[in-house]
């Protein structure tokens, strides 16, 4: 353990990099009925989700799921500290391939040939860029807060 | 007429047929192999987390160059030998009775090669993922006997991104290999069993018939011409470095496929008549070795081309039959004046480069024409060329902007001038009204002045993600300016 103290050790996994054997997710061997997962983004930069229609892409052959926001129960936020950040498109659009719909199939062809069939009703609006942008319109960020003297 | 690609990968033969054939070298490693060091990160040929090291037959040796293999299809490498990260390991037999107690520093024998050990001695990885990229990388600069210094790792590994070190720990390992410990891959992958293979087998042509469409690979120009014939809708790839971005991005369509890969006598880069003369499907990498000192401006401008593996892939003939308006080697031909040679089932005619565009990504080749050669006259005495190419990043980058200047002089008289730039229009364009001005004027900083506010107003830019057009128009006057200086150097 002394030895330990002072000294640039190796990364623990250093060996395993080197090698190109450290297995990453992508890596492992496929369990058996293992599902293949894609999605469906948002095809503007900001706007409104009008609707979904996932019923084609339900039908197309090596799918077994699509998943919306509607069937994740009310639990649609998720965050590292502040759960304020949506999983999936309920309504606003903040950019640019935001997930909306989420597939899983037998094959990755299957669950992206997939993407095709889900259709998506979009408006679309300007998104806001820059700060002054965002002060104009009253976009922020958490909570207000003020200092006052 | 043979049925199957044929290829080594560390030391082991496969034969290729059906579906697979069509299939990119990562997605072939790591589905059907499971060699799964090699890593997809961009699947565009970017960042060079796949590369592997490509063996091809040159002469009675293999030459090894890394490559993305994320954008090179299986149809590219018959009669290789592909090294991975897995075959890249220690090249010593370990020794049991050599162990040492001390448990926190990692072990000589241990399976890892100079290169890998050094990577980790010296902490150059940290999430691990680019990491066999640059063993990779850096085992095909050793084979090549680069000295590895600050200079040499900068251009080498330019290919090679990592988002977490910062770089500075895997320079370092880099430098502290010793040369003397990493073995020629010759010797660890013996060859004479792979070349007697590949001499026997380069007596055929390919044909493999896939779900998706035929993969021909023909060894002849004419078989080329007369597999076109026969299946006319087919794509037809040499380097594979545009098309396989478009194809990993789901934007081409299955169909037939024609291989240059194989074709004898179609990469020969030579001099003849003060001409230089390019086969269409010499890479990259081959022009820029044999240009480095015959054409330096060129040469400088090559080496900003992309990454190395790409200029291990990429040719020339594809560069200018793509016809992107920053097609980085167009300004060069087009101001050299460039001849290309196309050619069909009715024979070859010879094309300048001057009247090969028609619009944007469009030429007057006919859909059965290829670039089988490019000619360009070397600068004389009396001339000068200058080459630049703008963009944020130093490699790797599509350009902003692009220029070529070239002159011909009597003393300090310009008696004759050709401008192409890119990045401004539909294609990369000569600057007539500039050409004109210049003829007869002294070669000075004001007259290049004169010559860029002409040029102002012969363009128009737009305003995209690299650039907008005000910011373009500034450049391209600041650049013929800037190109008096180039041009003054004796």
């Amino acid at each position: 353990m002394a030895k330990a103290i002072g000294r640039a050790l190796p990364h623990e996994s250093a060996v395993g990099h080197v090698t190109g054997t450290a297995p990453y997710i992508d890596d492992l061997p496929a369990l058996r009925g293992e599902l293949q997962v894609d999605f469906v983004g948002a095809p503007c930069a900001a706007g409104r989700l009008n609707r979904i229609d996932t019923t084609e892409a339900e039908k197309m052959p090596g799918v077994v799921a699509v998943f919306t926001h509607e069937d994740l129960d009310g639990h649609n936020l998720f965050g590292p500290i502040f759960q304020d950040e949506p999983f999936l498109v309920a309504d606003d659009i903040s950019y640019l391939g935001q997930p909306v719909a989420v597939i899983a199939a037998e094959t990755r062809e299957a669950a992206r040939a997939a993407r095709d069939g889900v259709v998506l009703d979009v408006t679309q609006s300007d998104p806001v860029l820059t700060i002054d942008d965002a002060i104009a319109v009253e976009r922020f960020i958490g909570a207000k807060r003020t200092i006052q003297t | 007429m043979r049925d199957s690609i044929v290829f080594y990968v560390n030391g082991d033969r496969h034969e290729i047929r059906g579906a697979d054939a069509m299939m990119t070298m990562a997605q072939w490693l790591r589905e059907r192999c499971h060699l799964v060091g090699t890593k997809v990160v961009c699947n565009e040929g970017d960042c060079g987390a796949c590369s592997v090291l490509v063996g091809r037959v040159a002469g009675d040796q293999l030459d090894y160059r890394p490559i993305d293999s994320c954008i090179m299809f299986l149809f590219q490498l018959d009669k290789t030998h592909v090294i991975t990260v897995e075959g890249l390991g220690s090249d010593k037999v370990p020794t049991p009775g050599k162990v040492q107690a001390s448990d926190d520093h990692v072990e000589p024998d241990n399976g890892l090669s100079a290169v890998q050990q050094a990577m980790v001695d010296c902490h150059g990885s940290q999430c691990g993922f680019c990491t066999p990229g640059f063993v990779t990388t850096l085992h095909a600069m050793l084979e090549k006997q680069t000295p590895l210094d600050d200079g040499s790792l900068r251009y080498g590994l330019s290919g090679n991104l990592c988002r977490c070190t910062g770089y500075l720990q895997i320079v370092d390992a880099a430098k502290s290999i010793d040369p003397a410990a990493v073995s020629p891959l010759g010797e660890r992958y013996p060859e004479q069993e792979m070349l007697a293979d590949f001499k026997k087998l380069g007596k055929k042509n390919v044909r493999i018939e896939c779900p998706g469409g035929n993969v021909l690979i023909p060894r002849t120009i004419k078989q080329v011409v007369s597999a076109r014939s026969a299946f006319p809708k087919a794509v037809l790839v040499a380097g594979a470095t545009d098309y396989g971005v478009l194809h990993n991005h789901g934007k081409t369509e299955t169909g037939d496929v024609i291989s240059l890969c194989n074709v004898i006598d179609f990469d020969t880069i030579k001099i003849a008549d003060n001409t230089l003369q390019i086969g269409g499907g010499a890479t990259w990498t081959d022009i820029e070795q044999f240009v480095q000192k015959r054409i330096p401006q060129y040469h400088e401008i090559l080496t900003r081309f992309g990454s190395p593996q790409i200029r291990n892939a990429g040719t020339l003939a594809g560069n200018l039959a793509g016809g992107s308006p920053i097609g980085d080697s167009i300004p060069f031909h087009l101001v050299m004046d460039s001849t290309l040679d196309l050619t069909g089932p009715l024979g070859t005619r010879s094309v300048k480069l001057s009247e090969f565009y028609l619009g944007y990504r469009t030429n007057v080749m006919a859909n059965d024409e290829f670039i089988t050669s490019i000619a360009t006259p070397l600068p004389k005495a009396d001339e000068r060329v200058a080459l630049f190419k703008i963009s944020k990043r130093r490699d790797m980058d599509i350009s902003t902007e692009t220029l070529g200047v070239w002159v011909k002089l009597d003393g300090d008289t310009i008696t004759a001038a050709r401008l192409a730039i890119g990045g401004v229009g539909s294609i990369v364009m000569r600057i007539k009204q500039a050409e004109e001005f210049l003829v007869g004027r002294t070669l000075s900083e004001e007259t290049m002045q004169q010559a860029g506010e002409i040029a102002r107003g012969q363009i128009t830019p737009w305003t995209d993600v690299r650039g907008g057009a005000e910011y373009r128009l500034q450049l391209a006057e600041n650049l013929l300016v800037k190109s008096f200086y180039e041009l003054s150097k004796a």
